[in-house]
């Protein structure tokens, strides 16, 4: 039942969408900014693992002054062979000087691994490996004028003693440059090295502050979405309950039926006009229904789908407490949320009550029809007797004076002539009576009747032509008038006739709202009255005294009868109708019936 | 009725009933006002003067029956004698409260009339 009445799935607004794509942004920017981050610091990691310029210097010097070492160790060898005559001496010295070309570690190989390349620190270089060189060339002629004459030219020793000085102060001077560079390079890589951490703490810190607002706002959107989701439950459960509420109040049969007719639920009122027992109606609505209609209703729900709007059929339902019901009954097919599945809603008005009670009304009003009929027979036929017997009665009149003047002239023959006039007078008015007593409805049945009752039974069959007419009705009835021993179907029959007039008299109001008056009291005699007044167009002072003959009418349709039969159905029940009426105001008609019936009919 | 009737009122909306009946009147030496209706009826301030009266039972206006009840209501006993086409309820109720009003029914012999009014007149009732 519950999933049934769920209308939809949850609904979210527009705003709570952009808000997680929001949320999805800020998280792809973070994760986007974290790569970035690794990549930078791997980056910095790396350059600083395969290149340190004060490294480069670090060995750079440290083979420098090797260099120099061993060039100082050569020429110490060079002079102590000159001084000892030590031939190894010279020895070492020489495999030095041939060294030197091919030597890896040589100051121009050296200057070439320097990180930054300097023409004046590479001059320097390219200078002192020169003094090198010379050196070497000048140290071999000393020991060429040393081992042929035995002595060492002055000029020549003074010139390697010069070079060797400018090689001391060069490779000072020199080893000197290349310290301070491997400082300044030490510097600058510590610098750079805190500069990088410097920027990775701030990324980190960025970093930091990007997760708490993400995690912020993710929160928050949480939050948006789980209120708005328990709003959307609250008023999914709110809904439910008014859908539950009318349905339990529902006073027709109402059920929720599948495609094939099973039944899900049922309403009270429904289980209660079923004769269902309590929880038990796990059945099929085909249980229910007259099997005539079985193939109609398998019809509806076969055609049945989602798209289609309500289906109207009359079923005959079978109860097994109580007769077999009419109802107008509707299919609404209801979809309960998820792909094609859908139930059948289906309300079945009872419709039994009101055909009978339709029934009643046509029979009524056949009832009024025939004593309407019968009545303006009888109307005909006393009225033709009693215009007849006018001239009747004068022509017994004349008949009895010519008999009393025959008698006078002792003329017998026509005496008895004048008699027969008179005679067949006489049998004529029978005749006439004799047909009277024939459509008279002499013998109908009086029953004490309720005139609030009769008026208000009337008052049903007259709504229509009240309502066409704009006519607004006002009942005052007494709810304590004694009821009246009367034929009901005569007096209703009055009581009609009278209203139909007043609904007629009031056709050509304008200027006025109509109103039809219905008023039933006791009088100051104890008689009940029956009082029908209209605001019509009332009746003129020369018609007043025939609006009760019979033929009688201002109406251009009517038979001048209505009055009349009226008039008489009051007489016959010992009563009366009288007229009260005002030109351009309205008319009155009363209908006094007797308070007791009298004695003997 | 006794027999000192001589003058008698027609209270009728017939023209042809007025004047048979006073022609009926006539004839036995009795004299007749005739009257169209009720109302006309009631105009003469001198009502006293009439030994009886025949009032036709459905007058337009003023019913015959209302006329003998205002008659009656106001002390006046003038011998009456109703007559109608119809057989009505309400005379029965009438003739109840008061018995010597007579009816008849129209047409009734004129020797019925007679009777009432109690004129001899000699003749055979047949």
């Amino acid at each position: 039942m519950a999933a049934f009445f769920s209308p939809s799935p949850d609904r979210l607004s527009i705003a709570d969408i952009s808000k997680r794509n929001i949320a999805y942004t800020l998280i792809a920017i973070l994760l986007v900014t974290l790569v970035y981050s690794v990549f930078l610091g791997r980056r910095q990691y790396f350059k600083s693992k395969t290149y340190d310029p004060a490294d480069s210097y670090g060995s750079v010097i440290t083979e420098f002054a090797n260099n120099v070492a061993k060039t100082n160790g050569a020429v110490q060898e060079g002079f102590a062979y000159l001084i000892s005559g030590v031939v190894e001496e010279k020895e070492e010295f020489i495999r030095w000087s041939d060294s030197l070309a091919s030597h890896p570690a040589s100051f121009t190989q050296l200057a070439k691994r320097l990180p930054a390349q300097d023409v004046d620190i590479v001059a320097r270089f390219s200078t002192i490996e020169n003094l090198q060189k010379r050196m070497g060339d000048v140290a071999q002629k000393m020991f060429a004028e040393y081992e042929t004459v035995g002595n060492v030219d002055l000029s020549t020793f003074e010139e390697f003693e010069l070079l060797v000085d400018q090689f001391a102060t060069q490779s000072d001077s020199l080893q000197r440059i290349l310290n301070r560079r491997f400082l300044d390079a030490d510097r600058a890589l510590q610098l750079e090295n805190s500069l990088v951490e410097q920027q990775l703490a701030w990324m980190a810190v960025g970093g930091g502050i990007l997760i708490l607002i993400v995690a912020v706002l993710i929160h928050r959107s949480y939050f948006a979405f789980s209120k708005n989701r328990d709003d959307a439950l609250k008023r999914i459960g709110e809904s439910e309950e008014r859908f539950r509420h009318i349905f339990e109040n529902e006073p027709h049969i109402t059920q929720l039926i599948d495609v094939s007719g099973n039944i899900i639920e049922i309403n009270p009122a429904g289980k209660r006009r079923l004769n269902l027992a309590e929880g038990k109606y796990n059945q099929s609505l085909f249980q229910f229904v007259d099997k005539k209609f079985h193939p109609e209703l398998d019809r509806k729900l076969t055609g049945i789908s989602t798209g289609c709007g309500p289906i109207q059929l009359d079923l005959v339902l079978l109860s097994p407490e109580t007769e077999p019901f009419e109802t107008e009954t509707t299919l609404v097919p209801i979809t309960s949320g998820q792909g094609d599945m859908f139930t059948i809603l289906v309300i079945s008005i009872d419709v039994s009550e009101r055909i009978e009670r339709e029934n009643e009304l046509r029979s009524q009003q056949n009832k009024l029809i025939h004593a309407n009929r019968v009545n303006t027979m009888g109307e005909l036929v006393s009225n033709v007797a009693h215009e007849l017997n006018q001239p009747l009665t004068s022509i017994v009149n004349y008949g009895f004076l010519i008999s009393m003047y025959a008698d006078k002239t002792a003329d017998k023959d026509f005496s008895s002539l004048a008699d027969e006039i008179q005679n067949e007078s006489v049998k004529a008015s029978e005749i006439v009576s004799g047909l009277r007593r024939l459509v008279s409805k002499k013998d109908t049945p009086q029953t004490q009747t309720c005139l609030n009752t009769l008026v208000r039974k009337s008052n049903a069959l007259l709504s229509n032509d009240l309502m066409d007419e704009g006519i607004s009705l006002q009942e005052c009835l007494d709810e304590h008038i004694p009821s009246v021993e009367c034929d009901p179907v005569q007096i209703q029959q009055v009581y009609i006739n009278l209203a139909r007039n007043a609904i007629e008299a009031m056709e050509n109001v304008k200027h006025r709202p109509k109103q039809l008056q219905v008023e039933t009291r006791v009088n100051a005699d104890g008689e009940p009255e029956l009082v029908v007044r209209d605001n019509g167009t009332g009746i003129e002072n020369t018609d007043m005294h025939h609006i009760f003959d019979a033929f009688y009418s201002q109406k251009t349709n009517g038979m001048g009868m209505g009055l009349a039969i009226s008039r008489t159905i009051a007489e016959s029940h010992g009563g009366r109708l009288l007229v009260n009426s005002t030109v351009a105001e309205g008319t009155e008609f009363k209908l006094i019936l007797p308070a007791k019936l009298r004695g003997a009919a | 009725m006794n027999q000192s009737i001589q003058k008698v009122a027609i209270v009728d909306d017939e023209l042809g009933i007025r004047k048979s009946l006073s022609a009926l009147l006539d004839a036995v030496q009795l004299e007749s006002f005739t009257f169209e209706s009720a109302e006309d009826f009631l105009a003469t301030d001198s009502f006293e003067q009439f030994d009886a009266m025949i009032v036709d039972f459905r007058l337009p206006g003023i019913s015959g029956i209302d006329l003998v009840k205002r008659l009656r209501d106001a002390g006046l006993k003038i011998p009456t004698v109703l007559v109608s086409g119809h057989g009505e309820l309400e005379i029965d109720h009438l003739l109840q409260l008061h018995p010597d009003i007579k009816f008849l029914k129209k047409p009734f012999r004129p020797a019925e009339l007679f009777a009432i009014l109690g004129v001899e007149i000699g003749k055979r009732v047949t």
